[in-house]
């Protein structure tokens, strides 16, 4: 049974590598809209200080729990627990976030 | 080598077919998107009820954060699971981080539908003025 379940999940590791791939490289040939991403009106010249911060935030969450995820490796046959620390931090810079999305939208931040 | 019993045999030819159907689809679906007949242009972007495209050209970054963490969470999975031989389990800790990032994309999506409408959204409303008839 060992056997069949390598082979189904590599084949489903395949399909995810393939799919990862291909919207990266869109990604990085630009192929992919990423215009206003950091703005909450797309008219703006400046960019949102909460929303780089939310998205350098959001990348150095997945890498740190990718390295760290790697390292400790299974534990009780699951994946290791996102850790502690890191989820006050996701949370407030999403909460800060949508906090500045809310202000600009509605006129309260210029 | 260990002679295989013929519900392993059954077994073993359902897995290789349900792998080979799983790549097809996936080879079908890459293919689709490299040739442009699925187009990811807009994959992050807002949506909207104003436009043809049902797109509002800018990018969301709450689409972006979700993308990331679903791929980095599937990697991860698909790794763990490859080292150890086995489908394991996602833990609820990692589950809340999906959730942090879907709930942060819907109330996002819910504050930018909630905002006021411009008056150049009741354009389409107003009567287009009929050309005036030359005189004589």
């Amino acid at each position: 049974m060992g056997g069949i379940y390598s082979l189904l999940t590599a084949s489903i590791a395949i399909v995810v590598l393939a799919l990862s791939a291909t919207v990266l490289i869109k990604l990085l040939d630009g192929s992919i809209l990423t215009d206003g991403m950091l703005q909450t009106d797309a008219s703006g010249t400046s960019y949102d200080p909460e929303r780089v911060l939310a998205l350098i935030g959001t990348l150095l969450a997945a890498v740190y729990y990718f390295f760290y995820a790697l390292q400790k490796g299974v534990e009780g046959n699951q994946m290791p627990e996102f850790p502690e620390h890191l989820v006050p931090f996701i949370g407030g810079t999403n909460l800060l976030f949508l906090t500045g999305k809310y202000g600009r939208l509605a006129g309260i931040i210029k | 080598m260990a002679e295989l019993s013929v519900p392993q045999v059954i077994a073993l030819v359902v897995a290789i077919a349900v792998s080979l159907i799983v790549l097809s689809l996936a080879a079908t679906v890459i293919r689709a998107i490299w040739t442009e007949r699925i187009s990811l242009t807009h994959l992050l972007a807002e949506s909207s009820s104003d436009t043809p495209t049902g797109s509002s050209g800018k990018a969301s970054l709450s689409r972006f954060q979700a993308l990331v963490f679903t791929f980095v969470i599937a990697g991860l999975y698909l790794v763990l699971s490859l080292e150890t031989g086995t489908l394991i389990n996602v833990p609820e800790g990692t589950l809340l981080l999906l959730g942090i990032s879907s709930g942060t994309y819907v109330l996002g999506k819910a504050m930018s539908g909630t905002k006021p409408s411009t008056p150049a959204g009741d354009a389409a409303t107003t009567k287009v003025a009929a050309p005036e008839k030359p005189l004589g």
